[in-house]
């Protein structure tokens, strides 16, 4: 069971300093006769040098730390240093919180 | 009530979703509760089951060279590609949105540029990119929740993979009408081929025909899971025999196979699963080869005309009697489907209806003959909604603005509601909510339908209404 990603605040982007980091950025090619695959596994390191640019100038929304830590059952820190826990949930009997309550109430609940 | 003020001093057409969200709150998320599954696991694997039936294709490792008359990408065919995406639109699991690749090609235009073209030169798309987000939304007012059924996925493809599927769908559009990949009745996909041209087309045959004293009767026909049942290996059987690029042809296939989806939830263990979709809905190229694939279903029809708009077919027959129409369209009807049986392609029939055009010098001379199509009976109608525009038998066109009329003034009660007097939100505001909520809906069809005096009378007053 994987947590869900962070989501970026992208009104909080540094794009000056992005931008000029970006402009330094170099793009190699694929190797010569790739196979489907290998040239997935070029592409995807490509675009993950680009998006971990992103990562780096961007700070995180608040809030989807608190859902992760309730879906994914892990120990999650939050920016402010509160540390998160939930029961584990994989491959276990289906397990849900009570509706009708909070984001912020289920995890004082914890 | 600030933060909505704010949105809405500023709202247009496609912010207004934003604003409802805000007045009204999201709606209650329902938990997938199922009666077999007991484990997150097993409830994922029953839901893409049911919202991706049948095998997804193998796929296969193969060595790639690279296509000779492939033509190189540019950093200039990238921002046509990027102009023509919103801004807002969700993206998918990369959590980008369009806005920031645009921003990112502004800067520095080779990392594009340098990422997508292995990709074209090759004729491969990366598997990367073909992995979706599926968020499973529940269908409002089901009587429970216990069936896959009573839930809707939206799928969310990667933002980076537009810009690629956009540019392939430009490259695609100009071979296409070349190599007679299209049949000039089929509207949709290609610049100029809007719904209001299929519709232009279509009255103006009509009122033609009509000019000839023949009788005319149309049926309206929709493809059942249209998108869904796209065979990639018929598709590209067919761009090949037609002599596509064999770059074009190659990356097609690779597009339309390999697909993963991670379905959302509450609750979902978000993990990628291989799914069978055909052509993915919500991808910018996906009508395009859509309509390549069922062109073949546009045949000969002698005494009659066959009109399309992706998915929705629109069969007029025309007769000196309207007996002779029934025939001719049930006959018409029957080489359809044989047609599209090959490729896998059928018609819904709770979909289809059937109308029957008059003048005024037919009036009281209606025949009631039934079309017989399938085992199931249809009947003429009094009313009838084509590609959003509403059609009556004599053509007049006051139900067209009667309908959006009657949804404009209900929606604009709501709006008023949201300021009563001396209090709520400031009048300038709701002027310009209503004004880009309400205009859209009275203005539909307009570009092909003209309202009679006593219609315009009618929504000159409703305006000047919102207006003050």
């Amino acid at each position: 069971m994987q947590a869900p990603p962070l989501s970026p605040n992208w009104a909080l982007t540094d794009w000056a300093a992005l931008e000029s980091s970006l402009k330094a950025t170099t793009i190699p090619p694929p190797p010569p006769l790739p196979t489907t695959r290998s040239l997935d596994i070029c592409f995807k390191t490509n675009l993950d040098k680009v998006t971990a640019q992103f990562a780096l100038h961007t700070l995180l929304k608040k809030g989807h730390i608190q859902v992760q830590a309730l879906v994914d059952g892990t120990s999650v820190t939050t920016q402010e240093g509160i540390q998160l826990r939930a029961p584990l949930l994989e491959q276990g009997p289906l397990r849900r919180p009570p509706p009708g309550l909070s984001k912020g109430r289920q995890i004082r609940l914890l | 009530m600030r933060t909505l003020g704010l949105i809405l001093a500023t709202a247009t057409p496609q912010t207004v979703w934003t604003a409802k969200r805000f007045a009204v709150g999201p709606p209650p998320s329902r938990f997938p509760e199922l009666p077999d599954p007991t484990t997150p696991g097993q409830l994922n694997k029953a839901l893409l089951d049911h919202f991706f039936p049948g095998e997804p294709p193998v796929f296969r490792d193969t060595i790639l060279v690279p296509f000779a008359n492939c033509h190189e990408l540019g950093a200039e065919e990238i921002s046509r590609a990027l102009a023509c995406s919103s801004p807002s639109s969700a993206p998918g699991p990369n959590m980008t949105p369009n806005s920031v690749w645009k921003r990112v090609h502004r800067a520095a235009p080779h990392i594009i540029q340098n990422l997508l073209a292995p990709l074209v030169s090759y004729g491969s798309h990366s598997l990367t990119l073909k992995k979706a987000d599926g968020i499973v939304l529940d269908k409002p007012g089901k009587p429970s929740y216990d069936s896959p059924s009573s839930f809707r996925v939206i799928v969310l493809l990667q933002t980076f993979s537009k810009i690629l599927e956009r540019i392939m769908n430009s490259r695609l559009s100009c071979v296409a009408r070349a190599s007679r990949l299209l049949n000039p009745h089929q509207c949709r996909s290609l610049a100029g081929l809007s719904a209001s041209d299929a519709i232009t087309t279509f009255s103006h045959e009509v009122r033609t025909l009509q000019m000839a004293q023949s009788k005319v009767s149309p049926l309206f026909l929709d493809i059942k899971a249209g998108f869904d049942n796209v065979n990639p290996s018929t598709l590209c059987g067919m761009l090949q025999t037609k002599g596509v690029n064999r770059y074009l042809v190659s990356w097609t296939r690779s597009f339309l196979s390999g697909r993963t989806c991670r379905l959302r939830y509450q609750g979902s263990p978000r993990i990628f699963a291989p799914v069978s979709v055909g052509t993915p809905q919500g991808s910018p190229i996906s009508p395009l080869l859509f309509v390549i694939y069922v062109s073949r279903l546009h045949s000969e029809f002698p005494m009659g005309l066959t009109l399309s708009y992706v998915d929705h077919f629109g069969l007029t027959a025309f007769s000196t009697s309207y007996r002779r129409t029934i025939q001719l369209l049930q006959r018409h009807y029957a080489k359809l489907k044989a047609r599209g049986s090959r490729p896998g392609v059928s018609f819904s029939i709770p979909k289809t209806e059937l109308i029957r055009w008059r003048t005024n010098r037919d009036r009281g001379l209606i025949s009631r003959a039934l079309v017989h199509l399938d085992g199931s009976v249809f009947k003429p109608k009094d009313e009838v909604r084509w590609l959003g525009y509403w059609f009556t038998p004599s053509m007049a066109t006051t139900p067209h603005f009667t309908k959006p009329l009657a949804k404009a003034q209900a929606a604009f009660v709501a709006v008023k509601s949201l300021s009563p007097p001396g209090m709520g939100l400031p009048p300038f505001v709701c002027h310009r909510l209503a004004s880009s909520l309400l205009f859209p809906i009275i203005s539909y069809g307009a570009d092909v339908f003209t309202p009679t005096c006593h219609m315009l009378r009618k929504l000159a007053a409703f305006w000047h209404k919102v207006q003050r």
